[in-house]
């Protein structure tokens, strides 16, 4: 009987060994299992790595490797490993909340980072608030801020009915008078063709005409003439790169004039090489103003291009300042791990006022003296206000030989009046 | 108004001739395998893919890369369904129905595994367009017309001028029958193959070409698809060019009517309509 | 631990209420039903909007089921004389349509956004977590429609359906109204289809048209040939085993070393097409006396 006890405790350690080993050497570390002597620090990860979205959480995933390896090399939080737990969500809210009760009742993760659709965002919120652990996602349905989550779901992506006030100064500077809309019909687009009309109607402008059309469809080509029939000054594209390919495939090949104005994450770099950058010619380009010039943009696109060949772009940017913010805030707490904690924390560390910082490299040394910081974010300033929204200043970009060329910079104040 | 009903028109007819190339072949299996292979188009799929393969990722010319790729995904499909259809010890349509299911899962999802989920395309540039008044087209669209008209009239001839036509129209009237009289039905099954997918690997080279490509660009298809061959007529080839001409044209043309975004549910309310007053379909015998 | 297979048991239970229900109708009467999602989908929203609304929750399913009923009805007196194949095709599109709907209606159902913060029930009863007791509650579900189930399938309705299932002219030549019996067992299996959905809106607390695809029909479908169609046992450890082997691949790549997340996510699904074929080679066919004639 002592004998199969045995036996059975022996098989039962050596599995835990194995299981950690591999877990570990998974996340590439490479760190040999004892130097684990302190608990790791349990983050989860949960993204669309199938279906709709895909392209952005793959990407996601990629980048939340690449920040998570970064603090491991240079110690980790206060000598603890960062422990990367990944979960597809399929693009599926069922799917979702499976995901995020396997991180949360077996992996015990101290937060998760990574949903994009505001569907799997909304269905895995409950589950997060009620295991008080905070969610940090990419979508950008309204109702997200409004969520009664005890203050743990922020987001770094804007809001559609912010964005659109963005849209209309943008048409405005431009010198827009008249406007039609190309629109997916998704919460994000729905939100903006709901809410831009009254936007641009602030500042002088009238809609002409519109169309909406569904993801996936054979041919785009009756909602494009629809669109561009009355001739508009400007059309507003709210879709997504995979869409927006094909749109402008067919909007080109249709031969129909027009300028068209849309998010960065859609005219991204992907999608100027895409449709080839004398198509993209002249297309206008509304992103956060902040980015690029940040120390955490430069390192994260530096930390991108060194592993997967590609420019950080915005949704590589957002993951790299969630897992950043999370990592700061529990640093700062002196290593809780707790919600409340990394609740508590986390607005100081991403918030003025403070030193300005960017990478782990900057801030880590900072906050150890117990000195307040600011970080400053890839994807934006990164200051949560209460709903655990950013606000951000914007860029109006040109696309110019390929390339976004900055043409104007528009403040939030200037937004304001719009709002 | 008028230049409104003309874009829509054409609009139109460039979606019927893609669901047409998908829609014959499927009829055509339909009718003499009897049996709904839902991974149908996503044969399609793998026609754009093998021509993406080739023509983006190893630099071959265009012309060449749409050549070898449908060839290449033809002959890579066809073993997929013979063994999956013909060779498995299953009996029965729905079976069938089920395991077509599957395939179409395995497929999407192993194309997804080895090119991964970013949207790609061919590396040819765009195109600007032919005007003729409110007349719009590419050379590339007016070459997908013709490609789908060409290849369907073929088949048709096939099917009705040469013997392996005969034996198949005849394996659509009564297997065992067919059998019976000492054709070789095995062979003509997969000569049926062999055209079946052949048509959805160039109807997918030349979606490929208009639109842009990934892994789910079959499925998406199988609601128009399947209602364009069976408004046809299951087993006529000819029937399935009309049935893929009526979803294309009505289903743009009802966005005069109703909002667009709810057209895709035309082509399911004309299949239902089709099946529940005239099974057989319009030009079905 | 435990919180993660209770949770995994509340879906588990869920999901035999979908399974019993096509096995009913496929297994037992050869209805070859695509769309099954779509009860699903109308018992979850029914309860939704109307809990909302201040509806105590077995009223709000009791439309669920009733409007689930009719649609069955409706599509079955529609569609039921066509070939099987022809009837899939259009259950699948039926229920595609429905989601169309669900997406657009906006002022009705929120559309693409979705319905948050479903109430649910017994919150704050007794000390123990509300997840294990919300368990019980399904748990109970299940148990009572797995016991009806085999009631009706040993009783003579239950003989009728699979007489009409093996060969319908013969019954009708015995003058059963098999329209009749066939709308019965659609109907049934979308009664339980629909609590099923009732439960999951509550489970959730917020309904989406993205969870309602056809995904979940064949996943369903999956779990039936598992335990062998026509079994109600079989809905049960079929569903179990589906849904314990498909959780499982999440804790293999815990344990393998993996180059890319999304690439190990398309090999799951790979494995879950293959699986459907091996499967429906090997298990029962329960038209196979239909088709040999």
């Amino acid at each position: 009987m002592e004998e199969k006890v045995r036996m059975r405790i022996d098989r039962r350690r050596f599995l835990e060994t194995g299981l950690t080993f591999g877990a570990v050497s998974a996340l590439g570390l490479g760190y040999p299992l004892r130097a684990a002597a302190q608990e790791p620090v349990r983050l989860g990860v949960l993204t669309p790595l199938t279906g709709g979205g895909a392209v952005y959480g793959t990407a996601m995933s990629r980048a939340y490797v690449l920040v998570a390896d970064e603090i491991n090399k240079a110690g980790g939080i206060l000598d603890r490993k960062i422990q990367l737990f990944t979960e597809d969500d399929q693009t599926n809210p069922d799917a979702g909340v499976r995901g995020a009760r396997k991180l949360v009742d077996v992996n015990k993760v101290h937060a998760i980072m990574g949903t994009w659709s505001s569907a799997v965002t909304m269905a895995v919120a409950p589950v997060a608030i009620t295991a008080n652990i905070p969610l940090f996602c990419v979508s950008s349905s309204p109702a997200i801020s409004t969520l009664q989550d005890n203050d743990l779901v922020y987001r770094t992506a804007y809001r559609q009915d912010v964005i659109s006030a963005v849209y209309a100064l943008a048409a405005q500077k431009l010198g827009a008078k008249t406007a039609a809309m190309m629109i997916l019909n998704n919460p994000y687009g729905i939100g903006l063709r709901d809410s831009f009309p009254d936007r641009f109607a602030k500042v002088g402008g009238r809609i002409v005409g519109q169309a909406t059309y569904n993801a996936n469809q054979p041919s785009y080509r009756s909602e494009i003439q629809q669109a561009l029939g009355s001739k508009p000054d400007i059309v507003l594209f709210g879709g997504y790169t995979p869409d927006g390919v094909q749109v402008f495939k067919e909007w080109f090949q249709l031969g129909l004039g027009g300028t068209w104005m849309g998010p960065g994450f859609a005219f991204d770099q992907k999608f100027i090489q895409a449709i080839g950058a004398d198509v993209a010619e002249g297309t206008v380009v509304v992103e956060g103003a902040t980015n690029e010039a940040s120390s955490a943009y430069k390192n994260a696109n530096k930390l991108y291009r060194a592993v997967h060949n590609e420019d950080a772009d915005f949704f590589v940017s957002m993951a790299y300042d969630h897992l950043m913010a999370v990592a700061l805030a529990i640093l700062a707490g002196k290593g809780d791990t707790s919600g409340d904690a990394i609740k508590a924390n986390l607005r100081k560390v991403t918030n003025p006022p403070g030193t300005t910082v960017g990478t782990w490299a900057e801030a880590e040394p900072l906050i150890r003296k117990g000195e307040k910081v600011n970080y400053e974010g890839a994807s934006s300033a990164i200051d949560f206000d209460d709903a655990g929204d950013v606000t951000t200043n914007f860029g109006l970009y040109r696309v110019k030989k390929g390339k976004w060329a900055l043409e104007q910079l528009m403040r939030y104040d200037e937004l304001k009046p719009l709002l | 108004m008028l230049a409104e009903f003309v874009h829509l028109t054409i609009t139109g007819l460039l979606i019927a001739s893609l669901l047409a190339l998908g829609a014959v072949g499927l009829s055509l299996t339909f009718g003499v395998a009897r049996f709904a292979n839902v991974a149908h188009p996503d044969f399609m799929m793998l026609g754009a893919y093998g021509v993406f393969a080739l023509n983006t990722l190893a630099g071959l010319p265009f012309g060449w890369a749409a050549v070898l790729g449908v060839l290449a995904a033809t002959a890579i499909a066809v073993p997929v369904a013979r063994l999956a259809y013909d060779k498995l010890p299953v009996s029965g349509t729905v079976q069938l129905l089920i395991i077509s299911i599957g395939v179409s899962f395995a497929l999407r999802h192993l194309v997804l595994f080895a090119f991964g989920s970013s949207l790609v395309q061919y590396a040819v540039p765009l195109q600007r367009p032919y005007i003729w008044g409110p007349v719009r087209l590419t050379v590339f669209q007016m070459l997908t017309l013709v490609v789908a008209a060409v290849l369907v009239i073929s088949v048709h001839l096939l099917l009705t001028r040469t013997k392996l036509g005969r034996i198949l129209r005849a394996m659509a009237d009564n297997a065992v029958l067919c059998e019976i009289t000492g054709a070789d039905v095995n062979q003509a099954r997969l000569a049926m193959w062999v055209i079946g997918v052949g048509l959805a690997t160039v109807g997918g080279a030349l979606y490929g070409l208009n639109l842009v490509i990934h892994p789910d660009m079959g499925w998406n298809l199988v609601i128009p698809i399947f209602s364009a061959a069976i408004i046809g007529g299951i087993g006529n080839p000819y029937g399935a060019m009309g049935g893929a001409l009526v979803i294309g044209l009505v289903q743009e043309w009802s966005t005069l009517i109703i909002p667009s975004m709810y057209k895709e549910m035309i082509a399911f309310v004309a299949m239902a309509v089709c099946l529940m007053v005239r099974p057989r379909g319009l030009w079905g015998k | 631990m435990i919180d993660y297979l209770v949770a995994i048991s509340t879906i588990i239970a869920i999901q035999v209420l979908l399974t019993l229900g096509l096995s009913f109708q496929y297994g037992l009467t050869g209805l070859v039903n695509f769309g099954h999602v779509a009860f699903y989908a109308l018992g979850a929203y029914s309860s939704a909007l109307l809990t909302l609304a201040g509806w105590p929750m077995l009223a709000a399913m009791a439309v669920g089921v009733m409007l689930a009923v009719l649609a069955s009805l409706l599509i079955g007196t529609a569609t039921l004389r066509l070939r099987e194949d022809y009837f899939a095709i259009l259950t699948l599109g039926f229920s595609e349509l429905l989601r169309l709907l669900l997406m657009n209606a906006r002022e009705v159902t929120h559309g693409t956004l979705g319905i948050p913060g479903i109430p649910r029930p017994f919150v704050g009863w007794l000390a123990v977590s509300h997840q294990v007791i919300y368990l019980a509650l399904v748990l109970a579900a299940m148990a009572l429609a797995w016991v009806l189930c085999e009631l009706l399938a040993r009783s003579p309705l239950g003989r009728t359906l699979r007489a009409i299932r093996d060969d319908d002219q013969a019954a009708m030549a015995l003058g059963k109204n098999v329209l009749a019996f066939r709308l019965t067992a659609l109907a049934w299996g979308a009664a339980l289809a629909a609590v099923a959905g009732s439960l999951w809106a509550h489970y959730v607390t917020y309904v989406v048209p993205d969870q309602f695809t056809p995904e979940i029909t064949f996943y369903t479908w999956m779990a039936m040939i598992i335990g062998g169609p026509g079994s109600m046992l079989g809905a049960v450890w079929g569903t179990a085993a589906l849904v314990t082997v498909v959780e499982g691949t999440r804790f293999v790549k815990d344990v393998l070393p993996m180059v890319d997340e999304s690439k190990l996510a398309a090999l799951r699904q790979v494995a879950i097409g293959l699986g459907l074929i091996f499967l429906t080679v090997y298990s029962r066919n329960p038209l196979r006396k239909r088709q040999q004639k």
